[in-house]
C-alpha cells in the first residue's frame, strides 16, 4: 500500500467505519513504516475526538424559554388553517376562463353547429345556483348572430320576468356538441372579452369591442361551464335584460 | 412506534391547529436546530431568531413538506441554514473572530466526565473546546456548515446533501477540505498563546 492508497482509507480508518479486515491491517501496516501516514492517522483520530467534545459541550445548549412562549402564542393567534379557498377560488375562475375560452373556439356558435335545441340543465342541491328555465338552454342558435348585426330577441314568458328569477339569462354552454347534466357547481364571475357575448348569440351594443364585460359562469363539479350570462358592471344585474334588442 | 410520534402525523394534527402536535414537533427539532445556529453564527441572539424563523415557517409552510423528497428534520436543517445565511449576511457581512467565543452569551462550558483526561490532551477542557469552537467558526461558512452538520450533529452525507442542496460527492469533498484546514487552524491555535485565530474572514462568500 502506498501513501496515496493510505490517503483514501483515512477516513474509514479515523472514523473506525467497517471495511475489509485485510485492507484495514495493510493499512494500519502502512502507517507504522510510514511516518507522515502515521502522523496524519494520529491528527485525524485527535481532531475527531475535538469535535466529538464540542458537540458533547453543545449538547448542553437549549433553546431560550421565551423562542418557545412566542412560538406558541403565535400558534395560538394563527389558529387552524384553513384550506386556501382563495387560492383554489381563483383556479377555479381560471380553470372556468379557459374552459369557456376553449368551448367558444371549439364550437363557434355563432356558425349555428350546435344543437338547436339544447336539453334543460339540471341543477340539483347548491342553493346559489340559478335553476335553468327551459327556454334558456335555447342557446339562441335560431339568432344567426354576425358580430355586426341585430336581432330582435323572442319574448320571455311572463313568468320569467320577476326581479329574483334571473335564470333565463343564462346561456347553456355544451361541449362538443354534448350537454352534460350536472348536481352541484358553483357560479363565479369572470371578466371576458367584450365581443364574447356576441360568440353565444348575444347581440353587442356598440361597435367598440376592446375591453371586458363581466360574466357568471356556472360550473359544474367537474370544473365544466355549463351556462354563462352577462352582468352589468358594478350593478350585479343581468347585462342581457338590457341589451338593446332593436329590430333590424 | 405511536402514531403521535411520526412526524407526518404530527403535521397534519398541527395544521388542524393542534398545539400539542406542533409542540411535540418543537420539543423534538429544537435543540438540533439551535444548535445548528448556534454553532454556525457564534450568537446566542441569532441562534434564536433563526429558531423561532424556522418553526414560524414550519408553521406557514409545513403543510408543503414532501416526505418523499426527505426528511422533516432535513428540511428543518434546510431552512435553519437558509434563515442562518440570511442573518449573517444581514448582521455580519465581516466576521471578528476576536469577538466570537467570549461574549457574554458563551455557554457556560463545564468538563464533560465523558472525555477521557489522559495523553491525549484533555480533550474535554473548557480551553480545547473553546479553540475548536472558534476554529470552526473562523471556516468559510460553505465548509463550516459541512463540518456542523456532519461532524458535529453526526448527520450523514445523503441528509447532509438534502438540506445543502448539493450532491452528496460534494458533501464528502467539502468535508474532507474542511477537516484539513480545520487541522490547519487548530494547529495555528496551539501555537499562539492567546489561543485566536490571526486573521478574520469574510462571511459572506458562500
Amino acid at each position: 500500500m502506498d501513501c496515496n492508497h493510505f490517503e483514501r482509507l483515512l477516513e474509514s480508518l479515523e472514523r473506525d467505519a467497517p471495511m475489509v479486515a485485510n485492507l484495514r491491517a495493510a493499512a494500519l501496516q502502512h502507517a507504522e513504516s510510514c511516518g507522515d501516514c502515521r502522523a496524519r492517522l494520529a491528527a485525524a483520530r485527535l481532531l475527531r475526538l475535538e469535535l466529538q467534545a464540542l458537540a458533547s459541550e453543545d449538547e448542553k445548549l437549549q433553546t431560550p424559554a421565551r423562542v418557545k412562549d412566542n412560538l406558541l402564542s403565535a400558534f395560538r393567534e394563527q389558529g387552524p388553517r384553513p384550506a386556501r379557498l382563495g387560492s383554489r377560488l381563483s383556479w377555479a375562475v381560471v380553470a372556468a376562463a379557459v374552459v369557456l375560452a376553449g368551448w367558444l373556439l371549439a364550437e363557434q356558435p355563432w356558425r349555428n353547429t350546435g344543437s338547436p335545441v339544447a336539453p334543460r340543465i339540471q341543477v340539483a342541491k347548491s342553493a346559489s345556483l340559478p335553476q335553468l328555465g327551459p327556454v334558456a338552454p335555447k342557446v339562441r342558435a335560431e339568432n344567426k348572430i354576425a358580430l355586426t348585426k341585430r336581432v330582435r330577441r323572442p319574448p320571455r314568458p311572463t313568468g320569467m320576468r320577476t326581479s329574483a328569477d334571473t335564470a333565463d339569462d343564462f346561456v347553456a354552454l355544451s361541449s362538443g356538441g354534448s350537454w352534460y347534466p350536472m348536481g352541484d357547481g358553483m357560479v363565479v364571475r369572470v371578466q371576458v372579452p367584450r365581443s364574447a357575448p356576441a360568440l353565444v348569440g348575444l347581440p353587442i351594443s356598440s361597435g367598440d369591442v376592446s375591453g371586458t364585460v363581466t360574466a357568471d359562469v356556472v360550473l359544474g363539479e367537474d370544473g365544466v361551464a355549463r351556462a354563462i350570462r352577462f352582468v352589468q358592471p358594478g350593478e350585479g344585474k343581468s347585462r342581457n335584460q338590457n341589451f338593446d334588442f332593436t329590430q333590424n | 412506534m405511536h402514531l403521535e410520534s411520526n412526524d407526518g402525523d404530527l403535521l397534519r394534527r398541527m395544521a388542524a391547529g393542534d398545539e400539542a402536535a406542533f409542540t411535540t414537533l418543537y420539543k423534538r427539532y429544537q435543540g438540533g436546530i439551535y444548535r445548528f445556529a448556534r454553532q454556525m453564527t457564534g450568537g446566542a441572539s441569532l441562534a434564536e431568531e433563526v429558531t423561532q424563523e424556522v418553526f414560524l415557517t414550519l408553521m406557514r409552510e409545513g403543510r408543503s413538506f414532501n416526505a418523499s423528497r426527505g426528511s422533516l428534520r432535513a428540511w428543518l436543517y434546510g431552512v435553519a441554514r437558509n434563515c442562518t445565511l440570511r442573518c449573517l449576511e444581514r448582521e455580519r457581512p465581516y466576521v471578528s473572530l476576536e469577538t466570537e467565543g467570549g461574549g457574554e452569551n458563551a455557554p457556560e462550558l463545564v468538563a464533560d466526565p465523558c472525555i477521557p483526561e489522559d495523553g491525549l490532551a484533555g480533550l474535554g477542557s473548557r480551553e480545547t473546546v473553546e479553540q475548536v469552537r472558534r476554529a470552526v467558526l473562523a471556516l468559510p461558512p460553505s465548509y463550516r456548515e459541512v463540518v456542523v452538520i456532519c461532524e458535529l450533529h453526526e448527520l450523514g452525507y445523503a441528509e447532509a446533501a438534502q438540506i445543502l442542496g448539493c450532491p452528496v460527492g460534494t458533501v464528502r469533498s467539502r468535508l474532507h477540505r474542511a477537516r484539513e484546514l480545520l487541522a490547519l487552524r487548530l494547529e495555528a491555535l496551539r501555537a499562539r498563546p492567546d489561543g485566536k485565530v490571526a486573521v478574520a474572514k469574510p462571511c459572506h462568500r458562500w
